[in-house]
């Protein structure tokens, strides 16, 4: 007797924990990983400290024309989009570029779109560090000859990471507001 | 009288149709621009990218090969382009992680780049067209002497190589 009453717990029990499991068919990714950076308020930042809620990680400078404004833009659809979702999102911008954007400027130039944003600087031993966990790339090229001075080559890749710090999905810088909403729906749903 | 009257409007004349040809030819580069517009400028910039479609009703291709604008110091021609790392020449920096060799030999492949770069003019097809929009052409309007409104209309002139010049009016977005 008192052995069918713990098989039946324990049976009890498995359903329970596969009741409670989400499948997903995201794999954890191999890039990515915590990080340390100084946010746009000039406080010491860490990823880990955003457990709990999805991350979008976008790696850009400000004085970028095009593609980094793009991408903003289109993570402004895509906040609105999810709705009350969106407050379980949290977009991180680090930048590039960390001469010219300083925490003031990355905080102002952020302010422009709807979308719950954290600029992030460092030294640039920092920032060369979290582009190489995430496989990121960028290159300083010099324009002598215009008003620029300098552009910033730098990869594309928007990093959605899970509420527990895993990378799930690298969405390409062509991917669309839908395809974004529904990586982000996937991520969260398996951590619901 | 009469004929010397008549003489002298014959010159007069003559004349007249010579030059109101050629002004007519300095004035019209028979490229038309459209559908300008220029993305509202972040906020700690005086700096943004104006695009547009430039249509050649002529046949021969047409060259731009500068612009300028009241409203800001300098307009450069840019291209956006994918690159690799290291195709840049003289680049000022190490590629980003090499300086820490640890992670150097764990860390995924470098990935492609998009970049910026300066084009010293842009090809109008003869009877064709180019666009410029995002992740491509642009113009880059430097030094905007005013920050400007969502829906403001800023005037541009392009020069092209036959001396010629294109009007665009673009708008703020």
């Amino acid at each position: 007797m008192k052995k069918t009453r713990s098989s039946t717990a324990m049976l009890l029990l498995l359903l329970v924990l596969a009741a409670g499991c989400r499948h997903t068919d995201l794999p954890v990714l191999p890039v990515g990983g915590n990080f340390s950076l100084t946010d746009f308020n000039n406080q010491p930042f860490q990823l880990s400290s955003l457990r709990g809620k999805a991350v979008l990680i976008f790696f850009g400078y400000t004085s970028c024309p095009d593609v980094c404004p793009t991408t903003l833009s289109k993570l402004s659809s895509v906040y609105r989009r999810l709705g009350s979702d969106s407050q379980r999102i949290k977009t991180l911008y680090i930048t590039v570029d960390p001469g010219r954007d300083t925490p003031t400027v990355l905080k102002e130039d952020l302010s422009s779109f709807h979308i719950d944003a954290l600029g992030l600087t460092g030294s640039k031993a920092q920032i060369d560090r979290v582009v190489a966990l995430y496989g990121a790339s960028y290159e300083i090229i010099p324009l002598p000859d215009s008003a620029e001075k300098y552009s910033v080559a730098h990869s594309t890749t928007l990093y959605a990471v899970d509420p527990q710090g895993r990378t799930r999905i690298l969405f390409p810088y062509e991917a669309s507001v839908d395809d974004i909403v529904k990586g982000l729906k996937d991520i969260l749903a398996s951590h619901s | 009288m009469q004929n010397t009257t008549i003489s002298i409007c014959k010159t007069l004349f003559a004349i007249a149709a010579l030059v109101l040809p050629l002004t007519a030819i300095a004035q019209d580069s028979g490229v038309v621009a459209h559908d300008a517009w220029v993305r509202m400028p972040a906020p700690s910039k005086m700096d943004t990218a104006l695009y547009l479609v430039l249509e050649n009703h002529t046949s021969a291709p047409k060259t731009v090969i500068s612009a300028s604008s009241d409203a800001a110091s300098k307009l450069e021609m840019h291209e956006m382009k994918m690159v690799k790392k290291g195709d840049s020449m003289g680049s000022m920096d190490k590629p980003a992680g090499d300086s820490d060799s640890s992670m150097a030999m764990n860390k995924p492949p470098s990935q492609p780049m998009m970049a910026m770069t300066p084009v010293s003019a842009i090809v109008i097809p003869a009877n064709g067209k180019v666009t410029l929009a995002p992740n491509g052409l642009h113009i880059m309007m430097f030094g905007l002497k005013s920050r400007p409104a969502m829906g403001d209309k800023i005037n541009i002139t392009l020069k092209l190589d036959d001396g010629s010049t294109v009007p665009v009016v673009a708008t703020v977005k």
